[in-house]
């Protein structure tokens, strides 16, 4: 959500949108949106998350979930011109996820908490107290005058554990260490969690790598197996959709993407909190590290795995999870030029980074494996006499 | 007598410098044969190049349907394409140029030392310190 948010204030907006007589918005650099972002007021965020949930209707046909009341405030947010056209604008909770993993939250708690309670990291200049307020909000449930959209309560009271409890429904996945103090994390574990995922993922990483290598071979023995990956694909889907009957988790997904897309966007460029704390660096893994030195808490050592496939994870499980791919155009994946020209992403090079960085990430070799996973075969109806 | 023995050294001469030309002639016949037989090597040479080559190009000429076999965009329906471009738009994400972001730090007094400025309101574009 917040990286397609400072995309849509560099496009700017026309004139006339979403109202006759509106001015027009001009765009900004990216730089400069970015910087309106940070920066913001946290309630302008607030109306604006409210505002991108309302327009992606989650329940269509039945009616949208907010009342007029809650439309009128958002009218008056800073945000509301930049509504989003195409749904949903947010990343998929494989992005949320991958992230997280870098422990980025639970570095900027450190940084927040420091902060707030005195002086030791330095004083913090305008633009990082904005910051801050923003942070407090959005990632640590500060009192806010709307709060559903966070997915927390009394009776969830955590973001991190709702989010923790989305990951493991969603893939069957713990994150990679437990809470901030190295204890075991705790939050709910559903029953009904989607525990083959990565098995399966993983192979269909292994078997687009196979259609990759032979993708100009035309006379040699060749192992792309098109089928295969489709029904690789077709049961992934499956999975996924298995998770998300009657849009649930889409909320938990919207809160989770602001949540990491805000941390992300904290560490894309040398920010005021990382000039502040002289995290200064060439990446967004560096300023990480460097931040987490900074607090005493270090950073996953394959950060950068990480950042670098995180948008790309997002673009290819929201491709695998819609009905976009089918028998006949499989070859998306993973020839790149069958794909459409630009604007449209380019699936065959989304696929070729997360299979890099997933296997740099995880240490494990997508080029080779034991066995072949059992892909779910089709039930045959036998008469029994 | 004497002009006999003249005679005779006068033809071992001529017999010597005869027998000398016809020497280089035999060596500049034998050059010639190389020349031709390097010559008649080279157009061989060239001749069987020139076949390979055009055997290449008819091959390469014959393989052409083959090559068209991958790179050939995939054919989506109209709602698949739609689709696929409506994602693409959703989760577009920016592309920083620069470093750093362009802060507007300004000093900020204490309170009571000179006036202290009030915030419009309704100037909510204006919270944001970017230009």
């Amino acid at each position: 959500m917040i990286p397609q948010l400072v995309t849509r204030i560099t496009q700017g907006v026309p004139a006339n949108v979403p109202n006759p007589g509106d001015p027009a918005l001009p765009g900004k650099s990216p730089e400069q949106a970015a910087l309106q972002v940070l920066t913001a007021d946290p309630y302008d965020l607030m109306l604006h998350m409210e505002q991108v949930w309302d327009t992606f209707n989650p329940w269509a046909p039945n009616p949208p979930p907010a009342g007029p009341a809650r439309r009128a405030l958002w009218a008056g947010g800073a945000f509301n011109r930049y509504a989003p056209n195409d749904h949903p604008a947010w990343d998929h909770l494989g992005y949320s996820y991958v992230l997280e993993n870098t422990r980025a939250v639970q570095i900027l708690r450190r940084v927040v908490r420091e902060y707030r309670a005195g002086e030791r990291l330095g004083i913090p200049s305008v633009a990082t107290q904005r910051w801050l307020d923003a942070t407090e909000v959005l990632l640590f449930g500060a009192a806010n005058p709307i709060a559903p959209w966070l997915s927390t309560s009394a009776v969830r009271h955590d973001p991190e554990a709702v989010r923790r409890n989305a990951y493991w429904r969603m893939f069957g996945m713990d994150l990679a260490f437990g809470n901030e103090d190295n204890g075991p994390p705790a939050y709910e574990r559903a029953a009904a969690s989607n525990a083959g995922f990565v098995r399966l993922f993983e192979e269909l990483l292994f078997e687009l790598w196979q259609a990759i290598a032979n993708i100009k071979n035309q006379i040699g023995p060749n192992n792309a197996d098109q089928d295969r990956i489709f029904r690789l694909v077709e049961e992934l889907r499956l999975m996924l959709r298995s998770r998300r009957q009657l849009q649930l988790l889409a909320r938990e997904e919207l809160a989770a993407a602001t949540a990491l897309g805000w941390a992300e966007l904290t560490l894309l460029t040398d920010t005021p909190v990382v000039v502040d704390l002289k995290a200064e660096a060439t990446s967004a893994a560096n300023r990480l590290k460097l931040m987490g030195d900074r607090v005493g808490l270090p950073s996953h050592s394959r950060s950068a795995a990480f950042f670098s496939m995180a948008a790309e994870l997002s673009i290819f499980l929201r491709n695998i999870e819609s009905s976009v791919l089918n028998e006949s155009n499989i070859a998306l994946l993973y020839d790149a030029a069958a794909n459409p020209p630009p604007p449209a992403n380019n699936l065959a090079e989304i696929s070729r980074r997360v299979i890099t960085e997933w296997s740099a990430a995880t240490g494990k070799d997508l080029k080779s494996r034991s066995r072949p996973v059992e892909t779910t075969a089709t039930r045959r109806r036998v008469a029994i006499r | 007598m004497s002009n006999e023995r003249r005679t005779t050294t006068h033809d071992q001469k001529l017999e010597a410098r005869l027998a000398c030309l016809e020497e280089l002639f035999v060596r500049f016949a034998q050059t010639g044969t190389v020349e031709n037989t390097l010559g008649h090597g080279f157009d061989s040479v060239t001749h069987h190049l020139c076949a390979m080559n055009n055997r290449l190009e008819s091959i390469a000429a014959e393989l052409t349907p083959l090559r068209t076999l991958s790179g050939t965009p995939v054919p989506l329906t109209e709602e698949d394409q739609a689709n696929l471009y409506s994602m693409s738009r959703a989760l577009a994400r920016p592309v920083f140029k620069q470093k750093s972001l362009p802060v507007d730090a300004r000093p900020v007094p204490y309170i009571g030392d000179g006036k202290h400025t009030t915030t419009d309101i309704y100037l909510i574009e204006n919270r944001s310190t970017a230009p």
